[in-house]
């Protein structure tokens, strides 16, 4: 299994109520499935996302990745242990705004300590189709492009989970088809396990199965 | 082109056979604030040339120098050999309230020298004006015929006579005489030396 | 819509970004304060100026000559002058005679009306006309040995001396005359029989005038009455011309000052200003989006920066109100300045303006980009560069014309006001320009660290905008913090001498030839030291390359004033003086000074001082032909010197070399500093064995100027860390708002594996960088800037304050780090979650 997240609860404190947003919530992600988490505007998502991806922490349950439980990480081992095992695609891009198309690629290469080849990186840009945007900072290119380059971003480490937050969220739709079947051809090719968070029932579908979020726990 | 003068050498480039007078004094000499032309020596001059004596009148004149410095600058205008030096030493001494024994000594010590060296002197009058006290005003102005009388000089009177406290013949300062005034010292001058001549 | 939904909106937005609504208020605030106080101050100094002027010429007016005044003459003076009360004196020299003594003083003969302004500071009691008495500088009672009820003799009369002169503020700034000065009461004039014919005085006449009056336009009207070229006609405003050449440098400087902390400000609320509108701009968007039309939007920015502007008025007053008293009593008790510290109404008026005006004008920028920013903007993520359109550069030109007005105000001259104002816009160009080399320099060279250095380099030369802002802002503040010193350092080195040992005691002059090695042999006994004697040669300019100098002076007399002291001026000979060296206070700008002449067949080639030989007319080269004392003779000009006339040291316009004039007749100068002790014992023996000579003390003149330009200074100081304070506090806010702007990216740098250790040091390393290259121009650049002030509006040479550049890196660089750990604080706050929530 890739990911497992078992009998997981989260709840926060407001005022003097205590609000639950997920209750004993349980998921198995196989190795190399693609998996669609939808739900409505304030289900959980976000929350959801946030303690798959070890930046929050829960308070009751076990998430496991790679048959690694994350829960007794420090924060410096989880950094660590993020930045190798999980990939990100976002809703909002988030590029570095200052740096380069092949800069925002290599960038997580970098900290990470890999070594690498421009010629590495360039031919990732070329399989998202951005061959010719290499010198091209993120304010010069389309959304489309933007997210095509998030998406590569999201996989160069080549994590064993790869989290994708709406990522056609800030697309027309038109440009949203284009670079979410570019999104599930890099995925299935590299074979990435991969959780897609969206609320778009078209795009959940053209997972390998899908979980709804509803009143804190995946049905 | 240009000539060269050397300091030493050079006292004067004036027609060797003419005799020359010399008045070794103060600004009052050397015509503070007017042009040389204007001031008394070379007015003097003037009178002279106009009567067609044969006289060089050269002014020795030093804004501020006081008689201490007499007898130096007698030795240095002397080099040149002048018939007569007119000493007009010691206003300074009188309106910096100098000790009137010190005066006295300074010029003493001048006279002394001239008549050594058998130097012809005409030693001037001179006075302090009477702001400074009339105790200070007679004790200054009696050292003259002293020094007159002592040394065998002829005391000529004073220069300042009729321009003295007089603001239409002075300059601003009160002190020094202007053109006009300049005129009338050259005139009482000239009127006592040319006996003298 | 309304003006009062407007109204509501705009506050309802200050107060969603209260916190910047806070920052820049305080901001604002904390300019106006400064400007305010230094302006506050700089006010009351002029005014003290004024005062001092009164004081030291006594008066408003004064109408004085050398001889007496006929009463047909006043009678007429006096019909065009509004005066309110009057003063006369006359001033003479005068032997002042104990029963075993006699000095040469000089007497004042003052009635009960004098001064009209200030007062005599008497030992024992005041000036007063019950019976004859005198009082006497310290020198005379020493001197003389008097004590109290002696009597001594002035002219014919006696008078009982009755203490001594403590202070007479008329001789403050004014050198010390060779005679001790004596008061007397102008009832015993008469008996004392001082002015008769043939004496020679002063006569003045001082009136004070009612206030508000044009002076120089009364000076004007008196000057046509009087024909006479001999009387003097003096106002305050001349003497405030020539007695406080110091106070006008201060002034000069604390304007600058002024006008620096508010630039400030200014700057950085321009900055913040902007920021904000940046974080705005899709609150901005919502609006167009809901409708709203540019024009109200535009309403709505105004309104915001007015109640701003309004806001931080209020508070700078406020506070001012608060501050002034416990500032007063610094200054008074602290300082010991006789100043105070009053606020009238146009300050306030200035201050208003420039405190309304000033955001308001500073929110054009932001208000020409809602005209462009479109409401697609909401949609994009790219942000749109802001356009410099045409409106834009007319309202930066509009803006500099009101700091130049502003500066014009403040420094009372268009010419240091355009220096000033024209010297900022070069350094802000040049800043900018070299800031783009730095950052390409960086740039090449970010290749060869590590990514975590490449990566935090390219975080500043990628945002080469903002950099660029923090750059000139940072460059400027620290530039002004380092020229400030400078500035004051110079100035204070020309009104006074750098080492307080130089400052002499004692001016020996005529001393004779003879006398020379005496005098040297009993300082070297009782002084243990060797005083340089400077020879005095006395003599006329006849010829200056064969054009006669001299003016003759026609029998009619003279037209003007100007004519006759230009004529005086050219008449009077000069001290010409000779030496293989120069001395210490002097320099040469031009030429070569060979020291000694060598080839007697050469004329001989001299030094002028450089003012005077523009006064004269002489240029390097130029022939001069002297008369010394009856012997002509002719010197080239070879070189020009500047003289530190503040040297308080024997100086000489015209300078031969040795070899020369050595068998002229001649008398020496010398002075006697401060450090060598038994001075007294050295001048009574000289006064006793060189009885021609005079000794003049000086000491207390020249104390008493310092010591007035050491408390002086010491304000100063206080008011240049108001302004150093400013700079500080607008490089704390740079620092804060740059760091809050890397938040976000910091969090995905984080998600993507970077340590809080590693984004820490990249963001360490990126300040530190711009900050040390900022620093470090500021630094530089303050030297060149201080250099050109001086120069060029001070006319002063400079002298670079280094100690204080230590001190001030000193104290930048630990706050700069503090700054940059208190900006960090919020990366402790660094939630990645956000990255998804924003989602």
């Amino acid at each position: 299994m890739s990911l497992t997240i078992k009998n997981l609860s989260k709840s926060y404190q407001t005022g003097s109520e205590k609000l639950a947003i997920l209750k004993h919530l349980n998921l198995e992600v196989p190795s190399s499935a693609v998996v669609a988490v939808v739900g409505a505007s304030g289900s959980g998502k976000s929350t959801f996302l946030s303690l798959v991806a070890g930046l929050d922490s829960f308070d009751e349950g076990e998430i496991l990745i790679n048959n690694q439980t994350i829960k007794n990480l420090s924060r410096a081992e989880m950094t660590k242990f993020r930045a190798e095992n999980i990939g990100f695609v976002f809703q909002q891009f988030h590029l570095i705004s200052h740096l380069t198309a092949f800069e925002n690629l290599s960038l997580p290469l970098e900290i990470l300590n890999r070594s690498f080849t421009a010629a590495d990186i360039l031919a990732r840009l070329e399989q998202v189709g951005l061959h010719h945007r290499a010198e091209h900072k993120p304010t010069e290119m389309s959304g489309g492009e933007c997210q095509r380059l998030a998406l590569a971003r999201g996989l160069i480490t080549q994590p064993s989970l790869l989290l994708a937050d709406e990522p056609s969220g800030n697309l027309d739709s038109e440009t949203g088809v284009k670079v979410m079947n570019l999104f599930f051809e890099q995925v299935r090719r590299t074979k990435t396990t991969t959780v897609l968070v969206t609320h778009d029932m078209e795009l959940a579908k053209r997972c390998d199965r899908i979980f709804v979020l509803k009143d804190g726990s995946l049905h | 082109m240009l000539k060269i003068f050397f300091f030493t050498t050079l006292l004067i480039s004036q027609i060797a056979f003419a005799k020359k007078i010399v008045f070794l004094g103060d600004s009052l000499t050397e015509g503070y604030g007017v042009a040389q032309e204007a001031a008394f020596p070379q007015l003097i001059q003037k009178k002279i040339k106009a009567d067609k004596l044969d006289w060089t009148v050269i002014s020795a004149g030093s804004s501020g120098s006081t008689s201490a410095s007499t007898l130096s600058r007698l030795k240095w205008v002397t080099k040149d050999k002048p018939e007569i030096v007119f000493i007009l030493m010691g206003s300074n001494d009188g309106l910096r309230g100098l000790k009137v024994e010190e005066t006295e000594k300074n010029l003493g010590q001048a006279l002394q020298w001239a008549k050594e060296n058998k130097q012809r002197v005409i030693l001037g009058q001179l006075f302090v004006p009477p702001n400074y006290g009339k105790n200070y005003e007679k004790k200054f102005s009696e050292i003259f015929p002293r020094l007159a009388k002592k040394y065998k000089v002829t005391l000529a009177p004073f220069l300042l006579e009729k321009v003295a406290g007089k603001p239409t013949l002075n300059q601003a300062d009160g002190i020094h005489p202007n053109e006009k005034g300049h005129l009338i010292v050259a005139d009482s001058i000239y009127a006592f030396l040319k006996k003298e001549l | 819509m309304k003006l009062k939904t407007l109204l509501k909106l705009s506050v309802l937005e200050l107060i969603r970004f209260r916190k910047i609504t806070s920052f820049l208020i305080f901001n604002f605030t904390l300019g106006l304060v400064g400007f305010f106080l230094l302006q506050i101050f700089q006010q009351s100094l002029s005014a003290q100026t004024a005062e001092k002027a009164q004081v030291v010429l006594g008066g408003d007016i004064s109408i004085n000559a050398r001889r007496a005044f006929s009463e047909a003459e006043i009678k007429t003076w006096e019909a065009e002058i509004p005066f309110t009360e009057k003063t006369h004196f006359y001033s003479l020299f005068s032997m002042l005679r104990t029963k075993t003594d006699a000095r040469l003083t000089s007497v004042g003969v003052f009635d009960s009306n004098y001064p009209l302004y200030g007062k005599f500071k008497l030992s024992n009691q005041g000036f007063s006309s019950d019976k004859a008495r005198v009082w006497v500088d310290p020198e005379i009672q020493e001197i003389l040995e008097l004590k109290l009820a002696d009597l001594v003799d002035i002219g014919e009369a006696q008078f009982e001396y009755s203490g001594t002169i403590v202070e007479d503020p008329s001789r403050l700034f004014r050198g010390a005359g060779f005679a001790p000065r004596v008061l007397i009461h102008s009832n015993y004039l008469a008996a004392s029989q001082l002015i008769k014919p043939g004496s020679t005085f002063s006569e003045n006449w001082i009136y004070k005038l009612p206030p508000k009056q044009n002076i120089a336009a009364i000076k004007n009207k008196v000057e046509k009455i009087i024909k006479d070229p001999v009387v003097q006609i003096e106002s305050v405003a001349d003497s405030e011309q020539d007695s406080n050449r110091v106070l006008k440098y201060f002034t000069d400087y604390l304007g600058l000052v002024a006008l620096v902390a508010l630039g400030l400000c200014f700057l950085c609320g321009s900055y913040l200003l902007q920021w904000t509108f940046q974080t705005k701009k899709k609150s901005i968007a919502i609006f167009k989006t809901l409708g709203l039309s540019d024009r109200k939007i535009l309403a709505i920015y105004l309104l915001q920066s007015l109640i701003i502007a309004v806001v931080s008025c209020l508070l700078c007053i406020l506070f001012v109100r608060l501050v002034l008293p416990g500032m007063q009593s610094l200054v008074t008790n602290q300082f010991q300045l006789p100043i105070e510290l009053s606020v009238d109404l146009l300050s306030l008026i200035i201050i208003s303006l420039v405190g309304i005006m000033g955001p308001l004008l500073m929110t054009v920028p932001q208000i020409l980009q809602i005209f462009e920013l479109q409401a697609l903007e909401l949609f994009q993520n790219a942000s749109i560069d802001t356009r410099r359109n045409k409106l834009y550069y007319f309202w930066l030109a509009f803006s500099l014309a009101l700091f130049w007005a502003l500066s014009v105000w403040q420094s009372h001259s268009v010419k240091v006001a355009s220096g000033f104002v024209g010297a900022l816009v070069f350094l802000i160009i040049l800043f900018s320009y070299l800031n783009r080399f730095i950052l390409f320099l960086l740039e090449k060279s970010a290749a060869r660290f590590s990514w975590l250095t490449r990566y935090a380099i390219k975080g500043l030369t990628r945002r080469a905008a903002s950099t660029s802002l923090v750059f000139t802002t940072m460059s400027l503040a620290t530039l002004v913090l380092s020229l400030l010193p400078h500035l004051k350092s110079s100035i204070l080195s020309e009104i006074r001498p750098q080492q307080t040992s130089q400052i002499p005691q004692l001016f020996l002059f005529d001393i004779q030839p003879e006398q020379v090695s005496p005098l040297q042999k009993i300082s070297e006994n009782v002084l243990a030291a060797k005083l340089k004697f400077s020879p005095l040669v006395r003599s006329r300019i006849l010829k200056i390359n064969d054009q006669p100098y001299e003016r003759i002076v026609q029998d009619t007399g003279f037209q003007t004033r100007e004519s006759e002291n230009e004529a005086r001026f050219r008449n009077r000979g000069v001290n010409l003086t000779y030496s293989d060296t120069l001395q210490p206070s002097e320099v040469l700008v031009a030429g070569t000074f060979s020291g000694v002449r060598t080839d007697q067949n050469e004329l001989p080639q001299i030094s002028l001082e450089e003012k005077y030989a523009e006064r004269v007319g002489v240029k390097i080269g130029d022939l001069m032909t002297f008369d010394v004392q009856g012997t002509e003779m002719q010197a080239q000009v070879s070189s020009l010197r500047q003289v530190r006339w503040t040297s308080f040291q024997p100086n000489f316009f015209i300078l031969f070399p040795k070899g020369v004039l050595e068998d002229a007749p001649q008398i020496f100068l010398t002075s006697v500093s401060q450090e060598m002790n038994p001075v007294k014992k050295f001048q009574q023996e000289v006064v006793q064995k060189f009885k021609n000579v005079s000794v003049i003390d000086v000491s207390k003149t020249i104390q008493n100027s310092l010591k007035y330009i050491d408390q002086m200074s010491l304000g100063l100081q206080m008011m240049a860390w108001l302004a150093v304070s400013v700079g500080l506090f607008v490089f704390i806010i740079l620092l804060n708002t740059q760091i809050r702007e890397r938040l976000q990216e910091m969090n995905l740098v984080q998600i993507l594996g970077a340590t809080e250790a590693q984004i820490r040091k990249a963001i360490f390393i990126q300040f530190f960088v711009l900050m040390s290259i900022s620093i470090a121009s500021g630094i530089l650049l303050g030297l060149i800037a201080a250099k050109l002030l001086l120069t060029f509006l001070f006319n002063i040479s400079t002298v670079y304050d280094w100690q204080y550049l230590v001190f001030l890196a000193g104290l930048i660089v630990p706050i700069s780090f503090l700054a940059i750990y208190f900006g960090l604080k919020p990366l402790q706050k660094l939630n990645p979650m956000d990255l998804i929530r924003q989602s």
